[in-house]
């Protein structure tokens, strides 16, 4: 398998049993880390956008789960996550929802629009 | 005509710009960036994939997020920007560059002492390459399709066929799933795929969706909407092989060809240009072969990692402020790359130089490959590769200090 945590791309293999695992071809321990939980549990952040009310300066917001989410989740949180919409201001990084366990955080702000300034 | 003047400006508000606007004001110049788009960030706002900043904040950031921080930075300096500002023509003037602006204030000039492009890059379109039949609605190139989705929430389809492996046709194979589009497979024209290994892991295993390689898209059917491509296997050269030729039923094709720097404003000045990058020739300051005239982030070399983009372009900065106060640019020499390698970056190095960092991409993969960097016969740089790819950029540390003499590159497999 090839290691998603950094550009570099590691190959891994990984042998023994689930409570056993031993992982070659990483070149640093996030390598390790990822080799194992890619084998037991296979987990990956959602990034997505959601609708925006007009008024704020863009149509959609980028969003990203706080957490990694199961692999087989996320298609079906992603088609969920169609129906928000945000009519307020926002933080970078700040939640804006939460779908069950899954939490989202607003990877950029929103401001209202002045009318002046153009 | 409304004229402003400044010390340094930049044309472009991706993160090449705002990093170069940064550092230049924090040397102590006044500053504008002109922007076409009504939002900073250039192409990260449409990014929102994770994977940004790993190397810069040691986190995954999505490149939205990236871009915030970036323009949060700008905000807090005396960084005049302004938007809905489109750069029609620049002129060289006796004491720098006037540029000519339509903006929502109308036409107006803005003259600056030094100047920095950071316009990005465009794709390659469908003109560009050779694909035959009808041209109904459906076909979109990798970026449209991606700005579509992302920064307007429309779905250009709902079954895709992608054509090129780079990784902007990979990102977007895996957001059209999970917008809930059906993607039916990425087709590659050579034999190896052109992303990187993360990329094929994460974005099409992740979702399965195949990936056919040495098979190209040759006719496209449909009168209004696309209703099917047909697709065929390609020969070492690439070309199709008479024969093998599948329909495949689709109404979207999104084209993810490549990236070309994109340098039109500045052609017209008599820039030096490197026909390796199809950009100009750059210093390590990111400096052109005119005095006072910069290019950096994707409009100098199509780079893989924004990280790399933010860190050259603080560098352009800083001297662009240096050189707009008059400072002299130094004697330059050549880079002379190997055959090994598709190009260099820097091309030149201004002399005296200390530790510079060359980036480059090979042109084929190469295994267990020693690059050594000599002036004058002596050593100023050698770095050990267990493995280089065309698909990723890497770099070479040297140290160039004394000679005038030119830079050679040579590399060998062990
Ligand atoms: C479609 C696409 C998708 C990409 N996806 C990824 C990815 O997933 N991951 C990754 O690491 N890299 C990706 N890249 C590479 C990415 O471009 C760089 O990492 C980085 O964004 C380059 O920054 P930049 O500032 O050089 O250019 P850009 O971000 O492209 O910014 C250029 C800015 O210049 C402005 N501009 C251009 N011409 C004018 C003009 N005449 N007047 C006024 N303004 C002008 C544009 O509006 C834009 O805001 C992608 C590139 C493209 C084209």
């Amino acid at each position: 398998m090839i290691c998603i945590s950094c550009p570099r791309g590691c190959e891994l293999s990984v042998q023994g049993s689930s409570d056993n695992l031993i992982v070659t071809g990483n070149h640093c321990p996030k390598g390790r880390e990822f080799a194992i939980s890619e084998t037991i549990r296979p987990q990956r952040f959602l990034t997505t956008t959601v609708s925006v009310a007009p008024g704020l300066g863009c149509q959609r917001l980028a969003v990203i789960s706080r957490d990694p989410i199961d692999l087989d989740r996320l298609k079906d949180l992603s088609l969920s996550l169609k129906s928000f919409c945000i009519d307020h201001e926002i933080e970078l990084g700040q939640e804006v929802l939460r779908l069950g366990d899954a939490v989202f955080l607003a990877a950029s702000s929103l401001k209202k629009e002045k009318p002046d300034e153009r | 005509m409304r004229t402003r003047s400044f010390d340094v400006a930049v044309i472009g508000s991706g993160p090449a710009g705002m990093a170069a606007a940064i550092s230049a004001s924090d040397e102590g110049s006044s500053v504008v960036i002109i922007d076409r788009e009504g939002r900073s960030g250039g192409v990260l706002k449409q990014c929102v994939h994770d994977g940004f900043g790993l190397e810069r904040f040691h986190k995954r950031l999505s490149g939205p997020w990236y871009a915030q921080i970036e323009s949060d930075e700008v905000s807090r300096r005396p960084i005049e920007v302004h938007q809905d500002t489109f750069a029609s023509r620049i002129e060289k003037t006796p004491s720098g560059f006037s540029i000519f602006c339509s903006s929502p204030r109308g036409f107006e000039r803005i003259d600056c002492a030094a100047l920095i492009m950071a316009t990005g890059c465009r794709e390659r379109t469908s003109k560009q390459i050779a694909i035959h039949g009808t041209r109904p609605a459906g076909i979109f190139n990798a970026g449209t399709a991606q700005n579509m989705v992302n920064i307007h929430g429309i779905l250009p389809g709902r079954k895709a066929v992608i054509l090129g492996s780079g990784d902007i046709g990979l990102i977007m194979a895996r957001r059209l799933s999970l917008e809930g589009c059906q993607v039916i497979g990425v087709y590659e024209a050579k034999s190896e795929p052109s992303g990187l290994a993360r990329n094929i892991h994460q974005c099409l295993d992740d979702y399965h969706i195949p990936l056919y390689l040495g098979t190209t898209v040759t006719r496209c059917i449909g009168i209004e909407r696309l209703e099917a491509v047909e697709v065929a296997k390609t020969d070492s050269s690439m070309h199709p092989i008479a024969g093998t030729e599948q329909i495949v039923s689709c109404d979207t094709l999104v084209i993810s060809v490549g990236l070309i720097a994109e340098n039109e404003l500045i052609k017209p000045l008599g820039v030096k240009m490197d026909k390796a990058t199809s950009a100009p020739v750059t210093d390590q300051y990111s400096m052109t072969s005119i005095n006072g005239l910069f290019c950096t982030g994707n409009c100098r070399v199509v780079f893989d990692l924004v990280d790399t983009v933010s860190k050259t372009s603080m560098i352009c900065g800083r001297r662009a402020s240096q050189i707009a106060r008059k400072a002299s640019a130094g004697p330059a020499v050549q880079v002379v790359s190997c055959t090994d390698l598709a190009f260099v970056c820097p091309q030149v190095i201004r002399m005296p130089a200390g530790k510079v960092q060359l980036h480059f991409r090979p042109k084929k993969v190469l295994r267990d490959y020693m690059l050594t960097a000599s002036q004058d016969g002596k050593i100023i740089g050698q770095k050990y590769y267990s493995v280089l790819r065309p698909a990723q950029m890497e770099d070479i540390e040297i140290s160039a200090d004394e000679s005038q003499a030119e830079i050679r590159l040579e590399g060998e497999s062990r």
